[in-house]
């Protein structure tokens, strides 16, 4: 085949596409708002004139449609040369998208003549300082440093506001004495506060100064990975040398300077006096 | 504890509701996707806002993260200003921007600024998704419903409700997403598993019953009440509630002042048949006040415990009911006040240390000890104790995280002087290496040395007279060394492996090296909570060797199941722990 036969078969095939394009009838696809009085809405938020004797179809079987367009239907919409809706074909399923919706955006009708929206502008650089949320994926590695007296069994977690504050929400890995991290993946835009705890709301991170703290606030940006890094100071259950407060549901015990009181009752002081 | 109640209800409702917009929601159908948190819902939509204005439609969307709801289909707006109607409105809450498309003689664009009704802004442009209904094609409801009550960010309260799962009707169902944590502050103790039923609230408060279990208690229900501010919170609970052995919880705490605040926990146990009259019923109270200062805080702690709640038995046979519900006058106090310090860093040195100080008094007018042929019914006590540490030390590849060594080491004493003579000495060396192994597994090598002795004035040998236990016909005279210090070396070797959010693998291995020396049988397993997780980390006699192996999976978007078991290596015939812990998490 020469270069010369070449061209002229794929001039005749665009010359053909286009022929059947321009006597193509508009079509698009979308979902409904609403059907009323004479309009048709799409999600877009556009209303379209419908043809007085709009023929309303099954979009699957092609039969009319036993039920009326409402919110929610998905819908296959025909326009005539003036921009009049003349067949809609519905669907209780998502459609695949056909038709270009510029074409026909100029058929919507609306009283008012448009505004520009200072708001939707696009905000300086400055706004944001520079940060930029596209949803993308980011991991995120978490990793905390607890204070020196933080049991060595202990587990440490994270509990957020997206775990509707689960104290056990998020159980993270023990690096040494002193550190924990966890590696989530999240979505840039994602905007988390969060507390570290030790299993309990009782035994949540307090602030240095030893008063509740508010939570962490992680403001999630485009990036390929973060790292965050805090530092637990207290735990809400330190209390004064050093000693724990007893978990609530557990019997109570009175405090007990013994230092050894697992060893077998013995000479004093064990076990404490009783009978007294 | 009606008192205390008072108390606590009273510092919950002392600070300003939350405030936040009401959206009362009513449909033919009303569809919740959790996961997502959106509420659907379609036929017969009417939606009133708290500020009067009343929407009819034909479909309701919510996206409650991003605080904004359409209504779609046939709409119909009655607020302060008149009526309006058209094919779809948007409110985006949280900007008071209501977008509407209006049918008037044709279609149009307003746009409602501020909630000025009566001054659209006519013809401006909209975001392009405003009217947009998301795609739940594929998902499925976690419940459906006729009708809802939408706090902003904060809860959401369901009327004639079905959950989808279980196809359980309810007639009312409560969730509360507030970013507010003093919510869920709880009273409740540990369950393997508790599902929780919240079936009445509002922003500031929230009534939950419970159906748990336990290796304790098995199946019981319990019962918790919830009061929040943003800086107060009370959590009052009945646990377990079809048990006689039943504990009354009051969980509370306020901030004060923006330097000081306060916390209480009191405990009624009560051994009572449904909700009749006790046969034994004590009180334990904790009370926590803590004020901050410049580079330190002073944090005072009570506890007082009454033994009897109840007058003495009629019958002078000193017990109601049985003879294990004997009646126990006691009463016992302890009280401290102690000061501890910031972190302060040492130079430009990666080493820390901090300082505390405190005094405290115990009482018990039936004894405390008996010592020297001298009951002490009463003691003061007094605590230095001092902290020093290095949070990390890089050694190796600094430029690749998973080629780094991180050292760190801990040094802690303190010693507590008691007015009966004798005086407690702890002193705690931590030193540990870890390093990430990839970016889903860690592991690190910990060696620690705890000393601790307790020394009597010119009476150690009466204090601790050497001792030669005889566990099953065998004498350990090598014990009779011990008298009152003890020193306790435990290597421990911790890994984790998680090879995705819904799968982890825990590991801890530890080595006891003690003094004295463990004996088998002499000295039980620490005391384990309902979970049966120990209490205590480590003691006196534990066994040489010990490791615990624990895997967390997820069995349902919104629940994740923890099983954990140790291993003893055959310890006096101990190899696993007779216990697994479970817990069903979310």
């Amino acid at each position: 085949m020469t270069l010369r036969s070449a061209a002229a078969r794929a001039f005749a095939g665009l010359a053909l596409a286009a022929l059947i394009a321009a006597n193509a009838p508009l079509r698009i696809t979308g979902q409904l708002l609403d059907y009323e009085r004479g309009y048709v809405f799409f999600t877009t938020g556009d209303g379209f004139r419908v043809a007085p004797n709009v023929e309303i179809d099954d979009f699957a079987t092609g039969k009319p449609s036993p039920r009326e367009p409402r919110a929610r239907s998905w819908a296959r919409a025909t326009f005539d040369d003036a921009g009049t809706v003349v067949k809609l074909e519905l669907s209780r399923t998502r459609l695949p998208a056909e038709g270009d919706y510029a074409a026909v955006r100029h058929f919507a009708v609306a009283l008012s003549t448009p505004v520009p929206n200072p708001e939707l502008a696009p905000p300086p650089s400055s706004f944001l300082g520079g940060k930029h949320y596209s949803g993308k994926r980011v991991t995120v590695v978490f990793t905390v440093e607890v204070p020196p007296n933080t049991p060595s069994t202990a587990v440490v977690y994270l509990t957020t506001d997206a775990n509707a504050w689960d104290p056990q929400a998020i159980r993270m890995d023990r690096l040494d004495a002193l550190h924990f991290r966890v590696v989530r993946v999240m979505l840039s835009g994602t905007h988390l506060q969060y507390l570290y705890t030790r299993g309990s709301l009782q035994s949540v991170e307090r602030a240095e100064n030893g008063l509740d703290r508010a939570p962490h606030v992680l403001d999630l940006t485009d990036a390929d990975s973060r790292t965050v890094t805090d530092v637990v100071y207290r735990w809400a259950d330190d209390v004064v040398g050093g000693t724990r407060q007893i978990a609530p549901g557990t019997i109570p015990t009175p405090f007990n300077p013994n230092p050894f009181p697992n060893l077998p009752t013995g000479p004093s002081p064990f076990p404490r006096p009783t009978g007294l | 504890m009606p008192l205390l109640l008072a108390f606590a209800v009273a510092l919950a409702v002392r600070a300003p509701a939350l405030a936040t917009a009401l959206i009362r929601l009513h449909a033919d159908s009303i569809r919740f996707y959790y996961d997502r948190y959106l509420i659907e819902a379609d036929g017969g939509v009417q939606v009133t806002t708290d500020d009067g204005v009343s929407i009819v439609g034909d479909a309701f969307s919510m996206d409650l993260k991003l605080n904004r709801f359409l209504v779609a289909g046939h709409v119909r707006v009655d607020g302060k200003t008149g009526t309006v109607t058209g094919a779809a409105l948007a409110d985006f809450v949280d900007f008071n921007r209501i977008y509407f498309v209006p049918i008037t003689s044709e279609p149009d664009r307003w746009t409602f600024l501020n909630d000025d009704f009566a001054h659209p802004a006519k013809g401006r442009e909209m975001p392009g998704d405003t009217f947009e209904f998301p795609d739940t094609s594929n998902a499925t409801p976690f419940l459906t419903a006729a009708g809802v009550t939408i706090g902003a960010r904060q809860f959401m309260s369901f009327r004639t409700v079905r959950l989808a799962a279980l196809h359980l009707p309810l007639e009312s169902f409560y969730l509360n997403f507030s970013q507010n944590p003093n919510i869920v502050q709880n009273s409740l103790a540990g369950a393997t598993l508790d599902l929780t039923y919240e079936f009445a609230g509002s922003a500031n408060a929230n009534s939950a019953l419970h159906l748990r279990y336990d290796p304790s208690n098995k199946t019981y229900y319990s019962f918790e009440q919830h009061f929040a501010t943003t800086k107060a919170y009370a959590a009052i609970s009945v646990n377990p509630l079809s048990r006689p052995q039943k504990f009354y919880d009051l969980n509370a705490g306020a901030r004060v002042t923006p330097t000081s605040q306060i916390s209480l926990f009191a405990q009624e146990s009560a051994f009572q048949l449904g909700l009749t009259q006790p046969l034994d019923a004590q009180l334990t109270t904790y009370l926590t006040a803590t004020q901050a200062l410049k580079h330190a805080s002073i944090q005072g702690s009570f506890q007082v415990t009454r033994f009897a709640l109840l007058p003495p038995p009629p019958n002078h046979q000193g017990f109601y009911g049985a003879p294990e519900h004997f009646w126990n006058p006691q009463r016992e106090f302890f009280g401290a006040l102690g000061l501890s310090s910031f972190p302060k860093r040492v130079g430009r040195l990666p080493l820390f240390y901090s300082y505390r100080y405190g005094v405290g008094n115990q009482n018990d007018p039936y004894g405390l000890q008996n010592y020297g042929n001298v009951v002490y019914t009463s003691w003061w006590s007094n605590y230095v104790g001092t902290t020093v540490y290095s949070p990390g030390i890089k050694l190796g590849d600094h430029d690749n995280p998973y080629k780094v060594y991180t050292l760190t080491a801990l040094f802690d004493k303190q010693r507590t002087t008691y007015s009966l003579p004798h005086a407690l000495e702890t002193a705690t060396t931590t030193v540990g290496i870890s390093r990430l192994l990839g970016s889903t597994a860690t592991a690190s090598l910990t060696y620690s040395i705890s000393h601790n002795g307790d020394y009597y004035k010119n009476g150690q040998q009466t204090a601790y007279a050497p001792v030669i236990p005889v566990v099953n016909g065998v004498s350990f005279p090598g014990f009779a060394a011990f008298q009152g210090v003890a020193t306790l070396h435990t290597l421990s070797l911790n890994a984790s492996y998680a090879p995705s959010p819904n799968l982890a693998f825990f590991m801890q291995a530890r080595q006891h090296v003690d003094f004295p020396r463990a004996i088998p049988h002499l000295v039980p397993l620490p005391p384990t909570n309902v979970l049966g997780q120990p209490l205590i980390a480590s003691y006196v006699g534990q066994p040489p060797y010990d490791a615990s192996l624990e895997v967390r999976f997820r069995i349902l978007p919104h629940y994740a199941l923890d099983i954990g078991r140790t291993y003893y290596f055959g310890f006096g015939g101990l190899r696993w722990n007779p216990q697994f812990v479970v817990q069903v998490t979310q």
